[in-house]
C-alpha cells in the first residue's frame, strides 16, 4: 500500500513539472514591486532630473545600459556594434550592452524578459507593451519635439515611445530576365493584368510567385495583407480601425472577405514549397530565380541593391495591383522605448536621441541598413540603390493610409490579435474557408480586448 | 537516529519546495485570476478561466493535436525501443556501441536538432534534394508546410529523438531478468515467442510502466520541436497544449487563463499516469 502511495506521489510530482513555469512567484509581490519602482523612478525623473544626472556623473562609475535588438539579413551584428562603438566613443562613461531578441516574436521575447524581471533598458519594437501602464517611461517633451508630429503617439495621454523611423511596406519584386523571357514587356497595372502575367510566366515554365511559411508566421500573409488587403480596407473605410473597434464594422465585412478570396485564387501561382520557407530562405530562393515575383517588404530593396552575389539591375519592383483598383500604400512606424525599470533613464534617452537623429551620420547609417526613412523634423536622407530608388518612385500617385495591424496608440487592436489573424491567414492560404475563418475574428478581438 | 536521518532530507525538501511546490501553488492561485503577467493589478475571477476553456476551440484543437502526437510517439518509441533493446541484448560486444549511437539524439539540444531537421525537411532541403538526385523527384513533398505532413514530421523527429532513451530503459530492465528463467523455459520446450511472452514481459513490467509514463508525459508537454519546426502551423495544425499555454501567457497577456490550462494539463497527465500505474500493478509479477 505504502509502495503504491509513493509511486502515485512520484507520478504526480513528475506531472507537476508541467505547471511550474506558470507559477510565477512574482505574480503579486514583484508586480507590486514593479509598480512601486515605476512610481518611484517616475518621481525621481520628473522631480529631480538634474540631480539624477549629477549623481550619475559624479559617481565616477560607468553607466551600463542594456539594449534589446534583433538581427536580420540587414540588421547584422556589425550594424549594432558600429552604432554602439560610435555612441560609446562620443559618450565616455556610458556603456551599451546588446541583448539579442531571439525567436520569431519580439513582443513575446520582451514580455518574457519583463516577467522574469530582466527587462532590457532600451527596447527596439516596444509597441506591443507600450499600452500597458508602467512598462515604459514617459519620453521627455524636448526629445519628442525633434520628431514629425504625425509620428508621436500617446496611450491614454501618455507618450512613452520615441519615434525611430517609418518603413514602407510591400511592393512586388520581379526578375527582369524571366519577365522578358515570358514576353512580358510592362509591369501589370491592374488585377487582370497581374493574373495574365502570372499565366504567361507559368506557361513559360516559371513559378510566378514566391511565398513564405514555416515558422515565420508573420510572413505568410505579409505581402498580400499590407500590399492589397490594407489598401482595399482603407479605401473602402477611411477610419477602418476605429470603426472596427467601435463595432460599426465587422471582420466578416464583404470587402475583406472578397479580397482574401482573391488571394486564394492566386495560390496556384505560388511556389510549391512556399509554406516551408522562412523569409530569409524565400528571399534567397527568389533571388536565385526559383520564382519570378515576390511580394515583400521595403527591406528587400537594400538587400538586393547590396547583394554581392546578384546584380541589382536584374531585378525591378512594382506596386501590387488590387482587385478594385484601390491605389493606396502604407508605412509602418517604428519606435524605441526606455523601460520604466531602467535605473539610468537620462542616459538611456541620451542614447535614443543620439541614434535617432542626434547624430545624423549614425541615424543615416541606421536607416540605410534596412531601407527605412527618417521621422525627424529635419529629414535625414541617404543615397539609395537602383531597386530602392524605383521602390520610392513607384509610390507617386498613391495615397498614404495607416497600416491597420500596426497602428500604434488608442486605435491599435488588442495585444495578441495580430498573431491570431496571422494564424487564420495561414489557414486561408492553405485552403480554409475564408468566411468561416473571418467569423471568429470579432469574438477573438473582443476576448483579447477585455484583457487590460 | 530516525530524527537525525530526516534532517538529511531537509536541503532537498527546501530546494524542491522553492523550485516546485511554491510555483505550482502559484499557478493554481493564478488560474483563478485575470492577471495579464505585466500589470501590478489583477482581479480574482473564480472559475471563469476554467469555464472559458470549455468554449475555446483553439484549445480543443491543441488537445487533439497533443493526443495525436502522444499516441503515435508513445506507442512507437515503446514498441521499437523494446524491440531494439531485445536485439541489443543479444549483440554482446557491440551492445555499448549501438546503445551510444541510439542514445545520442537524446543528449543533443532539442532546439539544435530541430534546426538540423528543418534543413532536412524544407522543400528545397536535404531530403527532397536526395530524392531528386536518385531520380525520385516525383516523391518530393512539402513536409512542413502541409498540415498533414507537418504533424507527421513532428512525430518522426520526436520518435528519432526519444527512441534511444526508451531503448536504454528497456535494455536495463531486460538485463535484470534472471537467465535461469529462460533456461527453465527452454527445458520445458518454450520457443522464443513464449520466452518473450511469459518471461521477459512479466519480468519487465516495472520498466514498461516507467517508460510508458515517461513517454506520455514528455509528449503531453511537447513544445520546443513544434516551436522551431512549424511554430504551431500551418495555421493551428501542429499547435500543442503547451504551445497554447505559452501563446496565451506571453502572446495574449492572459497569464491567468494560461495557468488554468496548465492546471488542466497537470490533472490530465496525473490521471493518465495513475491509471497506468494501477494497470501495471495488476500485471506485475513478484
Amino acid at each position: 500500500m505504502k509502495k503504491k502511495l509513493v509511486s502515485m506521489l512520484l507520478c504526480m510530482a513528475m506531472a507537476a513539472t508541467m505547471i511550474t513555469g506558470c507559477g510565477d512567484k512574482k505574480a503579486g509581490d514583484d508586480a507590486a514591486d514593479t509598480a512601486d519602482q515605476s512610481v518611484q523612478s517616475t518621481q525621481t525623473e520628473t522631480a529631480k532630473p538634474q540631480e539624477t544626472a549629477a549623481k550619475e556623473e559624479s559617481s565616477g562609475d560607468d553607466i551600463t545600459l542594456t539594449w534589446a535588438v534583433f538581427e536580420t539579413d540587414n540588421y547584422t551584428a556589425e550594424v549594432w556594434q558600429h552604432i554602439i562603438d560610435a555612441f560609446e566613443s562620443d559618450n565616455p562613461g556610458i556603456k551599451i550592452e546588446k541583448v539579442l531578441m531571439t525567436g520569431d516574436s519580439r513582443p513575446q521575447f520582451l514580455k518574457t524578459m519583463l516577467s522574469a524581471g530582466n527587462m532590457p533598458d532600451i527596447n527596439i519594437d516596444p509597441v506591443d507593451l507600450a499600452s500597458t501602464e508602467g512598462v515604459y517611461a514617459e519620453v521627455p517633451e524636448e526629445l519628442l519635439a525633434k520628431y514629425e508630429d504625425s509620428s508621436v503617439v500617446s496611450f491614454d495621454g501618455k507618450k512613452t515611445l520615441v519615434p525611430a523611423y517609418k518603413a514602407y511596406r510591400t511592393q512586388v519584386y520581379y526578375n527582369k530576365a524571366q519577365f522578358a523571357d515570358a514576353g512580358i514587356t510592362e509591369t501589370p497595372k491592374t488585377w487582370d493584368e497581374f493574373t495574365a502575367v502570372c499565366d504567361k510566366l507559368q506557361a513559360k515554365g516559371y513559378t510566378p510567385l514566391m511565398g513564405v511559411g514555416a515558422s515565420d508566421l508573420w510572413a505568410t500573409a505579409f505581402g498580400y495583407w499590407t500590399g492589397v488587403v490594407n489598401s482595399e480596407l482603407y479605401s473602402a473605410y477611411p477610419n477602418f480601425n476605429r470603426d472596427i473597434l467601435d463595432g460599426k464594422l465587422s471582420w466578416t465585412d464583404k470587402v475583406l472577405s472578397d479580397t482574401l478570396k482573391s488571394w486564394q485564387s492566386l495560390t496556384k501561382y505560388y511556389h510549391k514549397g512556399s509554406m516551408s520557407f522562412s523569409n530569409t530562405q524565400a528571399t534567397s530562393e527568389f533571388m536565385s530565380g526559383s520564382a519570378a515575383m515576390f511580394m515583400d517588404g521595403a527591406w528587400s530593396a537594400p538587400t538586393i541593391d547590396n547583394s554581392t552575389e546578384y546584380s541589382a539591375d536584374d531585378f525591378g519592383t512594382f506596386m501590387m495591383p488590387t482587385p478594385s483598383g484601390a491605389k493606396t500604400y502604407c508605412t509602418m512606424p517604428q519606435y524605441w522605448g526606455v523601460a520604466e525599470t531602467c535605473k539610468n533613464k537620462e542616459a538611456a534617452f541620451k542614447f535614443c536621441e543620439y541614434v535617432l537623429g542626434g547624430n545624423p551620420d549614425i541615424y543615416k547609417y541606421y536607416l540605410q541598413a534596412d531601407g527605412t526613412f527618417s521621422v525627424t523634423k529635419t529629414p535625414v536622407t541617404y543615397d539609395m540603390g537602383p531597386v530602392q530608388t524605383e521602390f520610392i518612385k513607384n509610390l507617386e500617385g498613391y495615397e498614404l493610409v495607416p497600416e491597420a495591424m500596426k497602428l500604434v496608440g488608442d486605435d491599435a487592436f488588442p495585444t495578441g490579435f495580430e498573431d491570431y489573424t496571422l494564424k487564420s491567414l495561414q489557414n486561408i492560404f492553405t485552403g480554409a474557408d475564408v468566411d468561416k475563418e473571418l467569423s471568429t475574428w470579432d469574438a477573438e478581438m473582443q476576448r483579447l480586448g477585455a484583457q487590460k | 537516529m530516525k530524527k537525525k536521518s530526516i534532517l538529511f532530507t531537509v536541503p532537498a525538501f527546501l530546494i524542491y519546495t522553492v523550485l516546485m511546490i511554491i510555483p505550482i501553488a502559484g499557478a493554481f492561485l493564478l488560474s483563478f485570476t485575470d492577471w495579464n503577467g505585466i500589470s501590478a493589478a489583477y482581479n480574482t475571477v473564480g472559475f471563469k478561466n476554467y469555464v472559458d476553456m470549455l468554449s475555446d476551440e483553439r484549445l480543443r484543437n491543441a488537445i487533439f493535436v497533443t493526443l495525436k502526437i502522444t499516441a503515435v510517439v508513445a506507442v512507437t518509441v515503446n514498441v521499437l525501443g523494446l524491440f531494439i533493446a531485445m536485439l541489443l541484448n543479444r549483440a554482446k560486444r557491440l551492445t555499448n556501441v549501438f546503445r551510444s549511437i541510439f542514445f545520442l539524439p537524446y543528449v543533443l539540444s532539442t532546439v539544435a536538432i530541430s534546426f538540423i531537421w528543418l534543413a532536412i525537411l524544407s522543400y528545397t532541403g536535404v531530403l527532397n534534394s536526395l530524392l531528386e538526385m536518385f531520380g525520385m523527384g516525383n516523391l518530393a513533398a512539402d513536409y512542413i508546410g502541409n498540415a498533414k505532413n507537418a504533424i507527421r514530421s513532428i512525430c518522426v523527429i520526436e520518435i528519432w529523438r526519444m527512441l534511444g532513451f526508451h531503448m536504454v530503459l528497456y535494455l536495463a530492465s531486460i538485463q535484470t531478468v534472471p537467465r535461469e528463467l529462460y533456461e527453465a523455459c527452454i527445458m520445458d520446450g518454450g520457443n522464443r515467442w513464449q520466452q518473450f511472452r511469459y518471461i521477459t514481459i512479466p519480468m519487465i513490467i516495472p520498466g514498461i510502466t516507467i517508460s510508458v509514463i515517461m513517454s506520455i508525459m514528455t509528449e503531453m508537454k511537447q513544445y520546443d520541436i513544434v516551436k522551431v519546426i512549424t511554430n504551431g502551423g500551418p495555421g493551428y495544425s501542429t499547435e500543442t497544449v503547451t504551445y497554447n499555454i505559452v501563446t496565451q501567457a506571453f502572446g495574449n497577456n492572459m497569464l491567468g487563463y494560461s495557468s488554468a490550462i496548465a492546471v488542466f494539463l497537470f490533472l490530465i497527465i496525473a490521471a493518465v499516469s495513475i491509471l497506468q500505474l494501477q494497470l501495471s500493478k495488476k500485471l506485475e509479477v513478484s
